[in-house]
């Protein structure tokens, strides 16, 4: 019986505790995750942003600047050494301001999938810096003022996204261990508290012994641990069980009561 | 013990949901404590790389004018670029350069940092104590000036010093902080809407049909009870009580089927034996419930309100010249389509769900609803969105209908408030999570991507649906309105003055705030004020937060006024003052007022105007609640269809402080107008 009830009972509801446990924290760890790759690439952005600056001071020395395709000059040799200073940096390229169009790229070309969204998001107006995870490939871009201070085009750096990921899957990995942590210290914590919850209604499912349900309504000794309104109940239900069939025992036509016996 | 059954639901149910916060609660803070440590952790060497590479590249120019400049150079010409490279840089407090021998001499290197080596359980446990500590003693270890050496002739002649603003770290972690309460929030309420109410009630329903059991054997209830289950105790003891009736039952009928010859008289009383006694009624194996449409509602209306906090920016994104209207125009357009389309399906929605049933119906609803979720995430302009919004809606329409219904089928007549008041509560708590969460994912993997965990989840309510919604519903009570009543309702409340009024003067303007100004300004607002999308979430479920708890406290100061109406036409005034807040373009913390101020206005109008409405329709002959009620909810949606328009015009003509404060104006005046209209007009008319 003892089995019996923690199976149905106490084993039910710590279960459905320790699945709500890990569902919640299964959750956090999802998004805690996507928020820590989301930190790391911005922080990563951000210091790579510093090639760029050294891009855009060089343009801006430049003074017939003008970002069209046949005034890119110096753009390639100023890439080229922002690449040897940041070797992780597989490229850049420089958009104008009409449409997703590439006009010079130095390194590893973008995949042409990507230019559009790319530039969607170097020109929003909402981000003074983007940065874009696509397909492990992380963007990042600032758009260019020209001396009048209009948008004159935008320079775009990408590297693969596995670059920062030891660091990240490191980060990612601790987490993991310590969320396990927790769940284990709550597995612990939590049984008792089930316990000691849940005591009432474990005499309660005492009380629901089968064999508690009888045709009569024979004294029986009240078991340990078993819940006394419940017991009286089925106590009533079996005095008139009991009863029920006597009565039924004295309308059975004789030849059915024959029968019967 | 007439009252044991309910008594041991209580206790259970009470029980279960405490055990259940507890254990989130203890989860909640574990997680958010380590969390902020991990990240932070992760954080720092990022930070410290940048202060490196920002003082190397100063360094770097330094020495190439030292070697390339024609006159003498002195460092004190580098510390205004210095300067504003500092200034620049959120990440660094300051950067200047150390150029006397004896500063060169003092100067130590920061320790380099090495990776953690390998730990077992117990050195992490007291690693994982320590940083929390340190965390929340406010601990900056591991942020030491940076330095980069100026050589000239393989000589140090200087060093370039770069500070780490420890007040950047601290930013972060505040901006994750309130991103992990609002995921905490988000998650528990997904938790308890997804898991504790289900878990309740399959351990409690097995206790309440024994009890149910137990209660009618000591009337003298035979029945074949329901069965509690297959295995266990419960089971056990309800096949025990079953086998003895069921002796009990196949004695009558063996005595009928061999008293075939026997006097009437003695049939008879058998008859009315088993009759009395129940011998031969057999319960229903399973009874249908709310939860069985709550879940897969909450999660598809969960994904539908992940966009919310960021359309108008998606639109604007995606916003290109030759797109239907002008930008301001256009970033309204998605919401006031998605309403419309909502408001032009509604009245079809009783012939759809007699024609389809409403699992079938659930189903057909989650393919526009993926579809528009889908194009949303391939569009290339704001025509794009727009069609891709409208499909989704006729999702949402067909799949909100299709729940409500069901809930109004399986739940008893007399309990059908508590059904719709269940219905609204999923809607609203799926809305505060759904927004905030749609926030926040969009800052971390960007809009377009939001629309595919959209998409998914969808998917995910519908397999939800096709598990627990049940296709044989209890069978249509003959309809008390026909379809010439309906007309007749609408035609009878249409010519009611107060209810046009109603209508006119509360209901539609408080829809046209909700949608125009919640939906549409705040984002766009906010965006422009360079609050990140997290924010704007967070700030946008504000109003959830509040009108939650206060809509009931809200219910019954009405109720004990007594004058619903005047209530409704006072929070109508304030809702419109509210807005005028705004006039000088304030801060975020400013929307963020106007917000939970229009929460709290608009609990006070939520049940109020039902009422109203309610009482206004009584002078009515023949016009029953649920027409009343539906007429309202229709006419509602014509605001909501107009507000997004509305306010987009306005910004096309006046600045965002201007556009709220006049919309806000436009609002109390018409709350105003009604005030007067109703002091003005005799009771008698």
């Amino acid at each position: 019986m003892g089995w019996q009830i923690f199976r149905g009972l106490y084993l039910r509801v710590f279960l459905s505790m320790m699945i709500l446990v890990a569902v919640v924290l299964g959750m956090l760890f999802f998004l805690n995750t996507i928020k820590l790759k989301a930190l790391m690439t911005e922080a990563t952005a951000s210091r790579l942003h510093l090639a760029i600056d050294m891009i855009e001071a060089g343009l801006r020395k430049d003074p017939r600047l003008r970002i069209t395709p046949h005034s890119v000059g110096n753009f390639d040799a100023l890439a080229e050494a922002a690449m040897e200073r940041f070797p992780e940096i597989e490229g850049f390229f420089l958009f104008g301001t009409r449409g997703p169009r590439v006009l010079a790229e130095v390194g590893h070309p973008p995949g042409r999938m990507h230019i559009r969204p790319v530039f969607m998001r170097v020109m929003s107006p909402k981000f003074a810096r983007s940065a874009q995870d696509l397909h492990g490939t992380l963007f990042s871009g600032r758009r260019i003022l020209d001396p009048s201070g209009k948008v004159a085009g935008a320079v775009v750096l990408h590297l693969p996204v596995n670059s920062f990921g030891p660091e990240f899957r490191d980060a990612r990995s601790r987490l993991l261990r310590r969320y396990v942590l927790i769940f284990c210290a709550l597995v612990v914590l939590l049984i008792p508290i089930t316990y000691f919850q849940f005591r009432r209604l474990g005499r309660t499912y005492r009380a629901l012994s089968p064999g508690n349900i009888t045709a009569s309504s024979g004294k029986r000794g009240i078991g340990r641990g078993q819940d006394t309104d419940i017991l009286a109940e089925i106590a009533a239900g079996n005095a008139a069980y009991g009863e029920a069939a006597a009565e039924l025992t004295d309308i059975l036509p004789p030849d059915a009561r024959a029968k019967d016996a | 013990m007439h009252d044991r059954p309910k008594t041991s639901e209580t206790f259970v149910s009470r029980r279960l949901f405490g055990t259940s916060i507890l254990a989130i609660a203890l989860a909640a803070i574990f997680s958010a404590t380590f969390t902020l440590t991990e990240i932070t952790s992760a954080l720092r060497p990022l930070i410290l790389a940048k202060a490196q590479t920002t003082s190397d590249l100063l360094a770097i120019d330094i020495e190439t004018r030292l070697t390339t400049a024609a006159k003498k150079t002195t460092f004190a010409e580098f510390e205004p670029v210095a300067a504003q490279m500092a200034a620049d840089l959120p990440e660094i407090r300051s950067l200047h350069i150390l150029s006397r021998p004896e500063d060169i001499a003092a100067y130590k290197p920061a320790p380099e940092t090495t990776a953690a080596p390998a730990i077992g359980l117990p050195q992490e446990i007291r690693l994982a104590i320590s940083q929390a500590w340190a965390l929340y003693h406010g601990d900056t270890a591991g942020l030491d000036p940076i330095g980069a050496k100026v050589q000239e002739k393989g000589q140090v002649v200087a060093i370039v010093v770069a500070e780490v603003e420890t007040a950047f770290l601290w930013d972060e972690i505040e901006s994750i902080f309130f991103d992990t309460l609002v995921v905490l929030l988000a998650v528990t309420l997904i938790a308890l809407e997804l898991l504790v109410v289900p878990r309740t009630q399959r351990i409690v329903e097995p206790l309440l049909i024994a009890e149910d059991a137990i209660r009618r054997r000591a009337t003298g209830d035979f029945s074949q009870y329901r069965q509690a289950g297959r295995k266990g105790i419960v089971a056990r003891f309800m096949a025990s009580a079953n086998a003895l009736n069921a002796q009990l039952r196949d004695r009558v009928k063996a005595a009928l089927d061999t008293a075939s010859d026997a006097s009437k008289p003695a049939r008879d009383r058998l008859s009315e034996f088993a009759r009395a006694h129940r011998l031969f009624n057999v319960d229903s194996p399973k009874t249908l419930s709310v939860n069985d449409a709550r879940i897969p509602l909450f999660v598809f209306c969960f994904a539908e309100e992940l966009q919310k906090s960021f359309m108008p920016l998606f639109v604007a994104e995606y916003y290109r010249e030759r797109d239907w209207f002008d930008i301001d125009m256009m970033i309204g357009l998605p919401i006031s389509a998605f309403m419309f389309v909502i408001a032009v399906l509604t009245p079809f929605a009783g012939k759809l769900v007699d024609r389809y049933g409403n699992k079938r119906l659930f189903l057909m609803g989650l393919v526009p609803a993926i579809a528009g979720y889908v194009l949303c995430f391939l569009v290339r302009s704001g025509n794009d969105i727009v069609i891709a919004r409208s499909l989704t809606a006729v999702g949402y329409a067909v799949i909100t209908i299709s729940c409500q219904s069901y809930i109004a089928a399986v739940v008893p007549r007399e309990n059908r408030a508590r059904g719709m008041a269940i219905f609204v509560g999923v809607l609203m708590a799926a809305t505060m999570c759904g927004t905030a969460v749609g926030g926040i994912l969009a800052t971390w993997i960007g809009f377009k991507p939001v629309f595919l965990v959209a998409a998914i989840m969808t998917a995910i309510a519908g397999l939800f649906g096709l598990a627990l919604l049940s296709g044989k519903l209890p069978p249509e009570k003959p309809a008390i309105a026909t379809k010439g009543a309906a007309q007749n309702s609408f035609r009878a409340l249409f010519a009611n003055a107060r209810f046009v009024m109603i209508v006119l003067f509360c209901a539609i303007p408080a829809k046209i705030i909700l949608t125009g100004f919640l939906y549409l300004f705040v984002p766009v607002y906010l965006a422009n004020l360079d609050v990140s999308q997290s924010e704007i979430g967070r700030i946008m479920m504000v109003y959830s937060l509040v009108i939650i708890p206060i809509s009931p406290i809200a219910s019954r100061a009405s109720d004990r006024l007594g004058n619903s109406l005047t209530i409704v036409i006072i929070a109508t005034v304030a809702s419109g003052l509210i807005l005028t807040g705004l006039y000088d373009n304030p801060p975020a913390a400013g929307v963020l007022l106007a917000v939970a101020g229009l929460g709290l206005a608009h609990a006070f109008i939520k049940a109020p105007l039902i009422v109203s409405a309610m009482e206004a329709a009584e002078a009515i002959p023949g016009v029953t609640r649920t027409s009343v009620l539906s007429i309202l909810r229709t006419s509602e949606r014509v605001g909501s269809v107009i507000g997004p328009t509305l306010v987009g015009a306005m910004l096309v003509i006046f600045d965002y402080g201007e556009t709220a404060a006049y919309l806000g104006i436009g609002i109390a005046l018409i709350g105003t107008v009604f005030a007067v209209v109703l002091l003005t007009r005799s009771p008698a008319k």
